[in-house]
Order: structure tokens, then C-alpha cells, then sequence
């Protein structure tokens, strides 16, 4: 007998009743000892599938159910899928809060603090004593300046000294001056015209300011100039806010 | 030549869901009164099918408290989603349906849990489903009952080590006595695959349960 023939015959045994068998596959069977043969354990296997019958629930199954879906209910609380509307409402307020905080970031961080230049017939404030050797050092030393022996000089170690009565901390101090009491000083003052806080005329070539540490050592920090159209003024980060020029 | 064939002629066949499943349109009108919070039309979806479910949890399971707690969640989850229930297919599908896709849940959770097995040598090629060894029990016993329980537990065993795809078919098929149609909605898949699998599934159990055949 051909193997596709029993192929086909147990396929049909295995999705069909015999009742919807088609002859031929009927025909096979009744001849063919393997097809039988397979029919008879197939038969007695679904007998042993289908014993295995109906297992029931418990007693208490309703009652621990209703305690269950109370339970649920209790822990569901509030579902935000329920109310559609609501819950469009406070994605679209979340939304546009945050779209308000991006406008307000972004224009915080892109405004520029231009400072406002002065023009003005008003006498300007009378300004606290400059110390002129300052000054004089600038103008002297072709925007070179040193720091000045009559300005008090601050050593950061002086503390541990004190303290511990000898240098423990850093081997090289740092001198720092302290400007916290004194006004800082105008390049050009008294020399400008009316309505002209720095001359069109400033040298352009950056400040320089040469320091010493505690050993000796010269160090030089330069300022690069910072142009603003035909007027060359010092970096803002030198302006205080509301400082009046 | 035994020519039964069909799970109504093996006498074996469960009964109570053919007497209870008689009017899917009043499982509707139920979950219908249910959504509109009839508690008592509820407890009848309930009733009518409590049995059918933890019975075909069980078999997927062969665990029958894990089976009666799954049995439970899946009336939650009806109940719950009563609101959302579409009646463009049976209940019984819709509710079967909830209750396979926990069980199979639950099986892969055991697969994950299940590190270290004692029988963990025996591994089938077959899909790379874990097979645990069955070997029956072949000492004679003295009282037909007892054979009788016997040989369902070694069926119940050799069904549980079925691979999850091929367990859920047969036992709709086999156990509960449902059309392939009605299986190809609740595993959502095509009949042709439900037959596929089912052929499958007999195969393996053949050969788990020669010695009882």
C-alpha cells in the first residue's frame, strides 16, 4: 500500500469522525493493517484524553471571587482611562506648561546683557578716591600693570599659619588682592569728552596684568578687548549689573 | 476494530458544558446586565462557566489550586473589562480565551522559576520545550479503580509535559470536546494550525503512553 495513501487516511482519522471519512480513506483503512492498527491506538488514546472528564471548582469559589473583585476594586482606585476627557485636559495643560518653561529657558539663556552706555548731560556721581599710582602704573607701562606694594596683599595660608604655626598647606601660596572696599578704576577718566565714556581711541591691544606669588615668580594675565561696533570696552563679565557708567 | 471516534461516542466525554453552554446569546445578555452592575447576572456567568474553566486550567497546569486562583482572575478580568467586551464572537471564546493566555502565562513563569530540575536531563529536540520523564508505572494493581486512576494520572502527567503549544489544543480538542473553528478563535490562530498541532500533540502522547495503548 502506498505511504502517501496512509498519510492521508491517518491525517483525516486524526482531524475527522469516521462518519467524514472519504471512501477511499475508508476503503484504505479497511486493508491496510498499519492504518488499522494506528485507528485502534488513536481511538483508545482520545478514550484516555477524554476520561480524564471535568474537574469542579470549590465550594467557596464564588465567595473568594466576590472577595477578590471587591479587592480589586478597592486597589484600582482611580482610573484615568475611565475619564477621557480628563485626562486630555491635563495632558494638554502638561504640554503646554512645558512648552512655556522651553519659551522662557530659551529666552533666558540667548538674551545679551549689552551694556547701556551712558549719554547724558548729568554730572557723573563723584566717584570714591582711586589709589593714582594704580592708574599711573597703567598708563606708564603701556597697559601693563603691576600690582601696586600700598594695596594690601592677602596670603591664603596666612590662617594655617596662625594656627598651626607653620605653612602646612600649599607649598606655593597665591597673592590676592582684595577689592571689595575700593572702586575699580576707569581707563581714561577725566580725559573723556561729555557723553563719551571711552574714546573711540582706546588702545586696542589687550590689558595685561603681570602679578607675583609668594616666591617671586612673575606671572602676566592677559584680558583680550572686546569690541562692540567702533567702541572697544571691557568684557561684561568686568560690569556689575546696574553699574552706572 | 474500534470505530468510536468522536468525543460523544467515547462515553468518556465531559457533559456539563453541553448542558450548560446552551444560549451564548444569554452569556451577552448576562455580561450585558453585568456591566450595568447586576451583581447576580454576573454570579450566573459565573456559575456557568467556574467548572469549565478550573477544569481546562487544571489540565493546562496540573496544578489544581494554581488552576482554581487562575480560574478566579480570569472572572476578575471579565468583570472588569465587562465595558470593553465586543460581542463580535461567542463568550465562551472570549472567556476561554482570557483563561489560556493566563495559563500559558503561568507556565512560562514556571519555566523561568524551574533553574534546577531533577529530571532536567531529559530534554526533548522538539521545540526546545522542556520534557520531564514520565515513565509509567508499570507494577500490576490489584483494584480496577486504582487502574483506572492510574492510568488518568499518567495521562494528566503525559499532557502536562506537552509543549504549551500543543497542550492548549488538545485539551480544547480532546478534553473539552470543542470544534476547531471555535479553537482557531480562542488560540487565535488559524485552523489548519490548530489541526496541525492537535495532530502534533497526539503524536507525542502516543508515544508517552505506549505502554497504556
Amino acid at each position: 500500500m502506498s505511504t502517501k495513501q496512509c498519510n492521508e487516511t491517518r491525517r483525516q482519522l486524526d482531524e475527522l469522525t469516521l462518519d467524514e471519512l472519504a471512501a477511499k480513506s475508508l476503503d484504505h483503512l479497511a486493508t491496510c493493517a498499519d492504518c488499522s492498527e494506528f485507528h485502534a491506538r488513536q481511538t483508545r488514546l482520545r478514550q484516555l484524553v477524554g476520561s480524564l472528564g471535568m474537574v469542579s471548582a470549590p465550594a467557596d469559589f464564588d465567595f473568594k471571587l466576590r472577595a477578590r473583585i471587591a479587592q480589586a476594586e478597592v486597589n484600582r482606585g482611580f482610573r484615568w482611562v475611565e475619564f477621557p476627557a480628563l485626562r486630555t485636559g491635563l495632558v494638554s495643560v502638561v504640554v503646554l506648561l512645558a512648552v512655556g518653561v522651553m519659551f522662557i529657558g530659551f529666552n533666558t539663556s540667548s538674551r545679551v546683557d549689552i551694556p547701556s552706555v551712558a549719554i547724558t548731560d548729568q554730572k557723573p556721581v563723584a566717584a570714591p578716591e582711586v589709589n593714582p599710582a594704580f592708574l599711573t602704573d597703567i598708563h606708564a607701562n603701556d597697559s601693563v600693570a603691576t600690582l601696586p606694594q600700598s594695596i594690601p596683599v592677602r596670603n591664603p595660608d596666612e590662617k594655617a599659619i596662625k594656627k598651626y604655626g607653620s605653612q602646612q598647606t600649599s607649598k606655593r601660596g597665591l597673592a590676592s588682592l582684595d577689592y571689595s572696599s575700593s572702586r575699580a578704576g576707569v581707563l581714561g577718566e577725566g580725559s573723556a569728552k561729555d557723553g563719551e565714556v571711552f574714546p573711540i581711541t582706546t588702545n586696542g591691544e589687550p590689558l595685561r596684568i603681570s602679578v607675583e606669588d609668594k616666591s617671586g615668580n612673575a606671572r602676566v594675565i592677559t584680558v583680550p578687548t572686546v569690541s562692540f561696533g567702533s567702541q572697544r570696552v571691557m568684557s561684561n563679565q568686568f560690569i556689575s549689573k546696574g553699574s552706572n557708567w | 476494530m474500534n470505530t468510536l471516534t468522536t468525543i460523544d461516542e467515547l462515553g468518556f466525554a465531559p457533559t456539563i458544558q453541553q448542558e450548560e453552554i446552551e444560549d451564548t446569546t444569554s452569556d451577552h445578555a448576562l455580561l450585558e446586565a453585568t456591566r450595568t452592575g447586576n451583581e447576580d447576572a454576573f454570579a450566573e456567568l459565573v456559575s456557568r462557566y467556574r467548572n469549565q474553566i478550573t477544569s481546562y486550567i487544571y489540565r493546562m497546569t496540573n496544578d489544581y489550586d494554581g488552576a482554581v486562583d487562575l480560574a478566579q482572575e480570569t472572572f476578575v478580568r471579565v468583570y472588569r473589562a465587562a465595558d470593553r467586551y465586543q460581542r463580535s464572537y461567542a463568550f465562551s471564546t472570549y472567556i476561554y480565551r482570557i483563561a489560556t493566555n493566563l495559563a500559558i502565562s503561568e507556565l512560562r513563569k514556571r519555566k523561568r522559576r524551574k533553574l534546577v530540575s531533577i529530571t532536567g536531563f531529559f530534554q526533548s529536540n522538539d521545540g526546545g520545550e522542556f520534557q520531564e520523564l514520565n515513565p509509567p508505572d508499570e507494577r500490576p494493581l490489584q483494584d480496577c479503580e486504582l487502574v483506572d486512576a492510574e492510568r488518568r494520572n499518567a495521562v494528566q502527567r503525559a499532557i502536562s509535559t506537552l509543549p504549551e503549544k500543543y497542550r492548549a489544543p488538545l485539551i480544547l480538542r480532546d478534553v473539552d470536546g470543542r470544534s476547531y473553528d471555535e479553537i482557531a478563535r480562542i488560540l487565535e490562530t488559524s485552523e489548519g494550525t490548530v489541526k496541525s498541532r492537535i495532530s502534533r500533540a497526539r503524536g507525542f502522547l502516543r508515544e508517552k503512553m505506549r505502554a497504556y495503548l
